[in-house]
């Protein structure tokens, strides 16, 4: 089956010019250069032992041949495995897929398509084609033919994938019985549709079938909301049997801003998995679909609109939800039975009033105070759902308000001990009400009722009827709002519906119906418009104008088809999803079951597949080794060079490593905290310096999370300064201006976000660096050329003095003088001085404190607090202000005071 | 013949012209030396004084200094230098292979030796020496140098002519030296009687010396006659220069063998310090 087909095999005659190239390739190397040299003579003995031949060797020659030839045959762009061998047709049948599910993967199947029609345009053959999904215009599926390939193709780029259902049975054929033998190829999504099998046994009759279906794993898949648990919605997954094991799939809930409320990843194993998709608590209102990721056909996607809202539901309740008593009292039964379908809350009306509720439940309550009433009433005609159940209160109230219909005073009791009837049932909910698909398994028995005035519009308000023909349900709106009243109690006190599952039934009905304008809720309803409609590619659009209303009558068996794709339908201002998965109980795989004839092939296993990418790659390949023979060759076979080309050639084809030869001894400050000062002319500094430093080093080590790695000794020209977060720099008379080099690393530092801490080792103070003493006018020369910024002298509560331990003077080996910082930090450097001059010699206190140098008017004290400094030095530098920050104010206030 | 005739007219009259700017050269590489008389350091017949001394009966009276003699009681005689002028020969090598010049070396090697043998000419004849090229006659003054020079512009020679040398003359010999050690040695001996003192000057050219070339180069000698082919120089060059290095000692130990003084100039040094090195040689 596999072929070899060259696209533009006239690039091959330039085979023939292969062998000019031989000749031309045969005055390699290029030509040497002539010297005269007069002492030409001692070459001889020096000459190589290895000639090498001055001409090409013959199996370079021959590689260059090769590598000429492969750039010549990739140019002539050979095709291995041409999609078909189409030759010995004049005409062919492509029947394309385009129902729901082939919107997945949809690009493969064109270009599968594609390459069929390209190989016909080849071969000048004509194509009829097909699509599988009813078009909206004419109700039918495409059929074009016979066409020109190159109209075809046209064709098919114009296709696109529908929503709905595939419809094989309407595809016309045209079967003018010219043609007696057709091969078809039918690019299927892998499911049977309905009508596959007798569209098989025609096609298979007028010649070949091949079939094209997706690998395993892109099988479509359709989902649907089969339960709710805990508010939570509990998906199905449905796959064909065919499909493969272990594939994973991740379901995402979308909101109503298209945001991803929650995610649930699952694993396909058979043709039906559940999944339930854990939203949280307050997320559950926005969901408005789920979709398996990656899938976004018409089925991949579940809608589902308001219905899955979670009402909010006020239970009118005197006393706190807490004092309710189980099994006795109506507000248990009625939380019992809305917990999972509502947003509960148990309250006084007035405080219920505030919230915004879409139902209130009252349970036996019939005495309002006329301002609650008219809030109520007015909440009600804004399009509240006021559910009233009956009771011993209301039994005895003289007057009724906000009722459906007028009420007789007193209770009608059914089952007293006199009484030789059998207490009336409630048998079925009436059939035009919104209840009427409510099951009522057991009986009902009603021991006890409030009756109805019998009124004129007494039937149409009702919703339910017992037996003996006494309301038990009524309803009637008010306004936008809708009040229904239950004539029994919520207790079962009167009746056992409570106790029923009707009652949880009766209860989630009322629920969904809340908030919905009172239209829907009359029987003779209006058609539902469609509002917005899922495309073939799964994202919701508005309506075309060929989408068509969903009449009241068929809501129930309500089939999605060209007029009706999946979508979301609704009158005025409710809505209600429509969804393709909730139709699809099982699909159905082609494999298995196929007749003889039939050739089944996978999407992507025979590609068509140019050659010419391999070759050029090649040709590429045997040029880097000719390359590397040749400098084999050039440099007299030395395997060290051979070697060393062969370490270029990868370094050049996997990556270009940057070289840390220079320096690599600096880098190495990189790897860790290592506190650097600027070197000074002067030893005897340098030597006290390193010691104190030292000293802070293991300090820092025992006191604090701060463990640096070591001293450095820093030339300011040559040294990289930024691998240090402090750079101490003590200050001597003898110190030099910087030298250009020196200045612009310093600066870079700084403005960087270094620090550095001058120390002029001088006592007294340092108000005035032009009139210190010598080692501040060192300092004055050598920061000359530094742009450091307004300094002033540090503050009493600067976060120098609390950064690691609370200071209020910052000694050295000489105590008093002034610290000036920054007078105001830049942005950016977190409020840290990039300089700190100061005149204390704490270097010198810290190598004290190491036990050199020990003099007197030292106390062991200051010699601790400058020790105490440093850490703190060093925490500011490493941390920043964060301590500045009032959080740790009080704790430090506290110990002030101490 | 009468093309030829008028080429070598007009050569001779370009080496004419070439004289003046020669001599010029060399007086100023020879100023580096200092001028004067070239005393033996020892009594002999020559106009320069040399000692006085006591008389003694050998003595003739008439170099009796009777002015010198009257300052004290002694009779004293006035001794002069002796100063016997010797001979001096120049030869060289002025072919192909000398006319060669590396764009690394500051001028030719015939150049070069045309230069040094001028120069030693002229100090020689500053101490009333006689001087002349191999297989002329030696002679003294401005007339000696004139001739050296336009010989040793003119004349093309290349290998070691078989003249007769005179014992106790001097030899200058200046060339590459590049033949095989062999014939080298041959035709030294053959041209150094025994009593002869001989210098041979050797002249290189730096790209002789170090092989400054890359790559992929056909090196030829000076006649075109051989070629040599190396696909890499740098990679022969170690072994090229260790070759001639080679060549060196060898010329080094044959001319230890016949008593000569052996010089190298490498043509990028400078004229003046081999000048000194070649006069110190001399001296000694």
């Amino acid at each position: 089956m596999s072929s070899f087909v060259f696209l533009s095999p006239w690039l091959l005659a330039a085979l023939a010019a292969l062998p000019a190239l031989w000749l031309l390739l045969r005055i390699m190397p290029p030509a040497p250069k002539r010297i005269m040299l007069p002492s030409a003579r001692f070459l001889e003995d020096v000459l190589p032992k290895t000639k090498t031949p001055s001409q090409t060797p013959w199996w370079i020659l021959m590689l260059r041949l090769v590598i000429a030839g492969l750039v010549i045959f990739a140019l002539a762009q050979p095709v291995f495995n041409p999609s078909q061998n189409l030759d010995k047709n004049d005409t062919i049948r492509i029947v394309f897929n385009n129902d729901w599910s082939s919107s997945d993967d949809w690009d493969t199947k064109i270009r599968a398509a594609r390459e069929l029609l390209a190989q016909a345009e080849r071969n000048n053959i004509q194509v009829y084609l097909h699509t599988t999904s009813n078009e909206p215009n004419d109700g039918k599926p495409i059929s074009l033919g016979p066409l020109s390939a190159n109209e075809a193709l046209s064709r098919l780029n114009g296709l696109e994938p529908h929503a709905w259902p595939a419809n094989l049975r309407d595809i016309d054929l045209k079967n003018d019985g010219e043609h007696l033998h057709i091969d078809s190829y039918y690019f299927s999504d892998g499911l049977r549709a309905r009508g596959f099998n007798d569209l098989i046994d025609t096609l298979s009759q007028l010649g070949s079938v091949t079939l094209y279906q997706p690998k395993p794993e892109n099988l479509p898949l359709a989902l649907r909301h089969i339960d709710t648990q805990k508010g939570n919605p509990v998906l199905e997954i449905i796959a064909p049997e065919t499909i493969a094991r272990g594939l994973p799939i991740t379901l995402q809930g979308i909101g109503k801003d298209g945001d991803v409320l929650g995610i649930e990843n699952a694993i396909i194993n058979s043709t039906k998995t559940e999944v339930a998709m854990r939203l949280g608590d307050g997320l559950r209102n926005d969901l408005s679909y789920i979709k398996i990721t990656g899938r976004e056909n018409a089925a991949g996607i579940y809608l589902f609109g308001d219905h899955f809202r979670q009402k909010r539901v006020g239970i009118v309740s005197p006393n706190n939800a807490e004092d309710t008593k189980p099994y006795v009292e109506a507000d248990f039964y009625l939380t019992r039975a809305l917990e999972p379908y509502a947003d509960l809350k148990a309250d006084t009306l007035d405080s219920l009033l505030n919230e915004q509720l879409s139902m209130i439940i009252m349970a036996d309550i019939a005495a309002l105070s006329p301002s609650q009433l008219e809030r109520l009433e007015a909440w009600v005609r804004e399009g509240g759902l006021l559910l009233r159940f009956a009771g011993s209160v209301m039994e005895q109230a003289r007057q009724h308000f906000l009722v459906p219909t007028p009420l007789r005073s007193g209770a009608r009791s059914l089952d007293g001990a006199l009484r030789w009837e059998t207490p009336p049932k409630l048998t079925a909910f009436a059939v035009n009400s919104p209840l009427s698909s409510i099951n009522i398994g057991e009986e009902i028995i009603i021991k006890q009722q409030l009756l109805a005035e019998p009124v004129a519009d007494l039937e149409t308000k009702t919703w339910a009827m017992l037996d003996d023909g006494t309301p038990l349900i009524t309803a009637d709106t008010l306004d936008q709002g809708l009040i229904v009243m239950v004539h029994t109690a919520a207790s079962p006190d009167w009746s056992n519906l409570p106790l029923s599952g009707a009652f949880v039934q009766l209860l989630s009905r009322l629920v969904t119906l809340a908030g919905s304008p009172p239209a829907l809720m009359q029987a003779s309803g209006g058609p539902l418009e469609p509002i917005l409609v899922l495309d073939g590619n799964g994202r919701l659009i508005k309506p075309a104008p060929y989408v068509r209303n969903i009449s009241a009558d068929n809501l129930n068996d309500f089939e999605t088809s060209y007029q009706n794709p999946p979508g979301i339908y609704g009158a005025g201002a409710i809505s209600r999803p429509f969804n393709l998965g909730d139709e699809i109980t099982s699909l159905t795989p082609i494999e298995g079951g196929l007749m003889q004839g039939v050739n089944l092939v996978s999407y992507d296993s025979d590609y068509e597949q140019n050659l010419m990418p391999v070759l050029l790659t090649a040709g590429l390949i045997l040029l880097v080794i000719d390359w590397v023979i040749m400098l084999a060759i050039s440099t007299n076979f030395s395997s060290r060079l051979l070697g060393r080309s062969a370490a270029t050639i990868l370094l050049v084809f996997i990556f270009n490593a940057p070289s840390y030869a220079q320096g690599s001894e600096q880098y190495k400050h990189a790897d860790g905290l290592y506190i650097g000062f600027i070197r000074s002319a002067n030893t005897a500094v340098n030597a006290q310096t390193r010691a104190g430093l030292e000293e802070l080093q293991k300090s820092l080590t025992r006191r604090t999370s701060a463990e640096p790695d070591g001293v450095v000794a820093l030339d300011p020209a040559r040294d990289t300064l930024s691998f240090f977060p402090f750079i101490y720099w003590p200050v001597d008379a003898g110190d030099k201006t910087l030298s250009e080099e020196a200045l612009r690393n310093i600066q870079d530092y700084l403005d960087q976000g270094g620090t550095i801490l001058f120390d002029t080792r001088e006592s007294g103070s340092l108000s005035d660096f032009s009139k210190g003493g010598p080692n501040a006018q060192a300092l004055a020369r050598v920061t000359q050329g530094l742009n450091i910024p307004a300094l002033a002298p540090i503050a009493e509560d600067h976060v120098l003095g609390k950064s690691f331990y609370l200071l209020d003077s910052f000694p050295g080996r000489y105590s008093g003088g002034t610290i000036w910082i920054e007078s105001a930090s830049e942005n950016g450097r977190d409020g840290v001085s990039s300089v700190i001059i100061g005149s204390h010699d704490w270097a010198g206190a810290w190598a004290e404190n190491a036990g050199r140098n020990y003099r007197a008017g030292s106390t062991a004290r200051q010699r601790e607090l400058a020790v105490r400094f440093g850490v703190n030095m060093m925490m500011y530098a490493l941390t920043g202000n964060y301590k500045a920050d009032q959080v740790h104010v009080e704790h430090i206030l506290e110990r002030l005071g101490q | 013949m009468l093309h030829s005739l008028i080429n070598l007219r007009r050569n001779a009259h370009d080496a004419l012209s070439d004289l003046p700017a020669l001599k010029l050269k060399a007086e100023k590489v020879a100023a580096h030396i200092l001028h004067g008389g070239h005393g033996q350091r020892k009594a002999g017949g020559h106009e320069k004084f040399w000692q006085y001394r006591e008389y003694q009966n050998s003595d003739r009276p008439q170099d009796i200094d009777w002015r010198q003699s009257a300052k004290t009681d002694h009779v004293y005689v006035r001794e002069k230098e002796q100063q016997n002028p010797q001979s001096f020969y120049f030869w060289a090598q002025n072919d192909e292979s000398m006319r060669f010049q590396s764009n690394i070396a500051s001028y030719s090697k015939c150049e070069a030796a045309q230069i040094l043998s001028l120069a030693l000419a002229i100090l020689l004849t500053n101490s009333d020496e006689r001087v002349g090229m191999v297989g002329q006659r030696v002679s003294i003054g401005d007339q000696a140098l004139d001739k050296i020079g336009i010989s040793l512009l003119n004349d093309d020679t290349g290998a070691l002519p078989e003249g007769h040398i005179p014992a106790k003359s001097n030899v200058f010999l200046c060339g590459d030296f590049l033949s095989p050690i062999e014939d080298i040695e041959l035709q030294l001996n053959a041209f150094f009687k025994p009593g002869v003192r001989g210098h041979l000057i050797q002249i290189l050219d730096p790209a002789e010396c170090d092989l400054p070339y890359d790559g992929h180069v056909i090196f030829e000698n000076a006649h075109a006659q051989d070629s040599y082919k190396i696909e890499n120089v740098a990679d022969i060059r170690k072994d090229y220069k260790k070759r001639i290095e080679q060549h060196l000692q060898d010329i080094g130990a044959v001319c230890n063998r016949l008593g000569l003084k052996h010089i190298v100039h490498i043509t990028d040094q400078s004229l003046e310090s081999t000048l000194i090195k070649i006069w110190e040689a001399y001296q000694r």
